[in-house]
This record gives structure tokens, sequence and C-alpha cells, in this order.
């Protein structure tokens, strides 16, 4: 399984929907996409995490730069929509301390 | 006892391919889901390790399960020559995620060989 990434204009929001599995052969297609839209909108991301069926540890390293990113430019970001498994390894990291995630 | 062995190039791309074998190896020997879950993001995370910490890669993974009938032994071998230091384990997400999920949890730098258990819920 691969990645897909779609991405909309929800109000003032870009919402990103990664679809299929984020890892270290996927994670910089994620990071490139979210790193460009940043550059070009400059407006608040929301990750829609409703598609996405995995994530590693270099996947969250992009978030994390994401989310950095957006802080350098007062923009915000915010997760929703993460299934248990995927939300399981945001606890065991501590990340769910960080970024603001909702159901 | 059945034993199963793996051997794959050290290519991010095979990743999915290494999960998709890995989860279906402790379906066929009746892990339940989540720990289906967890099996699969432990090897994915020790490969991702050696990836990230060791750049060597025209050789393989070599990656062996063994499934006694309370419990799933999985190795991972990255067969490339090369020296990982040990500072590399600390406050490594992937070390953090591994432990986490894994019963038991051994690494042998000096083989680059990392060793995990995953005990099936309800089995003595």
């Amino acid at each position: 399984m691969s990645l897909e990434i779609e991405s909309m204009l929800q109000g003032k929001d870009i919402v990103i929907r990664p679809i299929g599995e984020v890892d270290i052969y996927t994670s910089p297609e994620l990071k490139n996409s979210v790193l460009s839209l940043i550059e070009d909108k400059k407006t608040d991301i929301v990750i829609d995490g409703e598609s996405l069926d995995y994530i590693d540890s270099t996947g969250l390293g992009v978030l994390m730069c994401i989310y950095k990113k957006l802080q350098e430019k007062n923009l915000n970001f915010k997760i929703v929509n993460l299934k248990p498994n995927i939300y399981k390894l945001f606890d065991i990291t501590g990340l769910n301390k960080v970024f603001d995630i909702r159901e | 006892m059945d034993k199963v062995f793996l051997r794959i190039p050290k290519k991010s791309e095979y990743m999915s391919t290494i999960r998709l074998t890995s989860s279906a190896i402790a379906n066929l020997r009746g892990f339940n889901v989540d720990e289906i879950e967890d099996i699969k993001v432990v090897i994915s995370e020790i490969c991702t390790f050696f990836i990230k910490n060791l750049e060597e890669s025209a050789k393989d993974f070599e990656i062996s399960y063994q499934v006694p009938h309370n419990k799933i032994i999985v190795t991972v071998r990255d067969l490339n020559d090369g020296r990982i230091l040990e500072e590399k384990l600390n406050n490594d997400m992937s070390i953090m995620i591994i432990e986490s999920l894994s019963d038991k949890f051994n690494c042998d730098l000096d083989n680059k060989s990392f060793t995990f258990e995953k005990i099936k819920a309800g089995v003595d």
C-alpha cells in the first residue's frame, strides 16, 4: 500500500488527508507536499487521519517538522480523526501532549 | 516449532512488504488484531532504525520468525558492514516505540541484530 495525499480548503484551514501508509519511504512525499502548501497559502493546517492506516517514527518526525514550521509563522496545527492504533504511537512518544489532537 | 526466514533488500520501498509478511505470519499463528498491529510496528521500526543509522545498504535484511505456541520471536539482522554507535539508541523514537510495544527486546549492536518477543494474550 502506498500513500495518497488529498488537500482541501475548509473555511480558513487547509485540511490534509493522508490516505494509506506514512513510513520511511512515503514520509518525504507528505513533508514536501505540506511544507509547500504552507509556503504557498500561509494558512492553518489540519491533518485528517480518517484514512491514515499506518504511521512510523519518520512520519511522526514529519508531523513535528510541520508543527515547527507553522509555529515559526504563527499558524496553527491540528490533528483530527486518528484511529486508535495510530493514536497509540502519539501516546507512546509523548507527542499527544505536543500536538492539538481532536476526535 | 515452525521457523520462517525472510531475506529482503535493505531499501525503504520494501517496508510495506515486510509489514505485510509479518502480519500474515502473526495472523496465521493466531495473534489478535492489536497484537498483529504491534508486531508489524515493531519490525518496521527495527528496519527503520537500521536504515537511519547504518548507511551501507548493498546487503540485505535477514528476518527470522519463530513461533512457539504462546509467542512470536522475531530477529532482524542487517547484513551490511559498518558500525552503529551505542549512543544512537538514546532518545531514539524507534527504540522508544519498540520497547513499549514488545514484551522482550534485545539489541546486539556488534552483530547488528535486534530480537523481540510478543506474547499471545490468554495463552500460558
